[in-house]
């Protein structure tokens, strides 16, 4: 007798097939065997001393999960069931999907012959957090029905359903969590770990751990940084690939730190669809920290701008990002574009006359 | 000096003094647009105070500084400059100057009287 596994194995081994898959980073990224893919983010760190330039690459891809009767998700804190919107559980589990392992091919073209390093992930988070801005709205406090509980906050982050509460009873904190967990589908543990969870609350409140954030993650995709590397090549300017991406269609999300010790003409970056999120102003050591060749760039005394830079849209790049240093021609045009407009707007309107004004 | 005349001279003010200072960090940055654009703003805040002090007509002196306006909101839109400081504190400036040669064309019968 055929069961219901080996009809849904074959049928999703065909979905899977069938469905498109993209990547969209301009790194050109080729991804064997297909697995849907979508909204790549490209990572970037680039770091130009004037003859020499780091260049930190990395991918974020989005690996959305297909539910079935036996996909199983596992989670940092155990093995968790996909909960339905209405709340009810599916049915339990019967055979474990594993994903298979995907691989990206990368064509990144380069002027001179570039030194390939290891980068850690480390140095996205370094900087990023540079850029973090984080506001919260506090809202009223709100009385909750359980005395021991008052709502701080409460709010949405990407897929974070966040509320922070202050808590003086272990009890009611776990009562009161559980009721929000119901509010958005997710079924409560069972009362053997309630009362578990009870007695750890318990311990956390008496050594005044009186705010506990409750966070509600909507699982829908897994996310993976890919390990990132480092280029390290002599350039006379700052360089990044990106014609490379047109090869594909559809949307791609650039983000760029750019680490540079002058001033520069973003104009012809922003002409391109790019963003300027913000610029930050660190020292050596903090450079350090985020990497240690990109510090290296740079003198020990001195500070550098990070500029972070973000696209959004089609992937579609007429030119890579070449941002050269200005040169005394660059200077002169400025000047020139400065002083032209003044004659040609105020000689001709000068002259003009106007007889009834003149006659008043 | 009549109201009309106080008015343009202020707004001259107003639209002369920040687009020096940009016009100057544009050149010093070597970026063409910027500099183009506090060039034009100049000499449109120039043009106002000129003016005043030459006795020309007030009204035609309140179409440029519309111009100015629409220019920098275009290249904006256009993706043409960053939306820099520097771009942010033209355009309120020019925003400011613009209005109120706007007003003072609508309603030129009143104040010129």
């Amino acid at each position: 007798m055929i069961s219901t596994r080996h009809i849904l194995l074959p049928l999703l081994v065909l979905l899977l097939l069938l469905l498109p898959n993209r990547i969209l980073s301009d790194k050109l990224p080729i991804p064997i065997p297909p697995i849907p893919l979508e909204d790549n983010v490209q990572l970037a760190i680039i770091g130009w001393n004037g003859t020499h330039e780091v260049l930190i690459l990395s991918t974020i891809v989005k690996m959305h999960r297909l539910y079935t009767n036996g996909d199983v998700p596992n989670t940092p804190h155990g093995v968790e069931y996909p909960q339905t919107e209405g709340g009810v559980p599916p049915p339990p589990p019967s055979i474990p999907i594993r994903i298979p392992k995907v691989y990206l091919m990368e064509l990144i073209p380069f002027k001179s012959v570039p030194e390939a390093k290891r980068a850690s992930e480390r140095a996205f988070w370094v900087l990023g957090r540079y850029f973090i801005k984080f506001k919260f709205t506090p809202l009223p406090l709100e009385r909750s029905k359980y005395k021991g509980v008052d709502v701080i906050w409460e709010r949405k982050v990407g897929v974070h359903q966040i509320a922070l509460v202050e808590a003086h009873n272990s009890e009611d904190l776990i009562k009161w969590a559980t009721e929000y967990a119901k509010k958005y589908g997710v079924m409560p543990p069972s009362p053997t770990k309630l009362r578990k969870y009870v007695e750890i609350f318990e311990d956390y409140l008496e050594r005044g751990y009186k705010y506990t954030a409750i966070d509600i993650v909507e699982v829908k995709v897994y996310s993976m940084l890919v390990e990132p590397i480092k280029y390290i090549f002599r350039s006379s300017y700052i360089y990044y690939p990106l014609k490379v991406s047109n090869a594909y269609n559809g949307k791609a999300v650039v983000r760029i730190y750019l680490v540079v010790k002058d001033e520069l003409n973003l104009d012809p970056v922003i002409s391109m669809g790019f963003r300027e999120i913000g610029r930050v102003e660190l020292n050596y050591d903090e450079v350090y920290r985020v990497d240690k060749d990109l510090a290296n760039l740079f003198r020990k005394d001195g500070r550098v701008k990070v500029i972070l830079l973000e696209y959004r849209g089609d992937s579609k790049f007429d030119r890579d990002i070449e941002l050269r240093q200005p040169g005394i021609k660059d200077y002169f045009l400025s000047t020139i574009a400065y002083l032209i407009p003044i004659p040609l707007i105020i000689i001709p309107l000068i002259l003009y006359k106007r007889g009834k004004y003149e006659k008043n | 000096m009549r109201k009309i005349d106080r008015i343009l001279l202020l707004s001259g003010l107003i639209q002369t003094m920040p687009s020096i200072i940009v016009g100057i960090a544009a050149i010093l940055k070597a970026n063409v647009v910027l500099s183009a654009l506090a060039g034009i703003a100049t000499a449109v805040g120039l043009l106002l105070i000129l003016t005043v002090l030459t006795k020309k007509d007030p009204i035609i002196a309140c179409y440029p500084p519309i111009a100015n306006f629409l220019i920098l909101i275009s290249c904006i839109a256009v993706n043409l400059c960053s939306a820099a400081s520097e771009i942010i504190l033209l355009t309120i400036v020019s925003f400011i100057v613009a209005s109120i040669g706007f007003i003072i064309i609508v309603l030129r019968e009143e104040i010129l009287k």
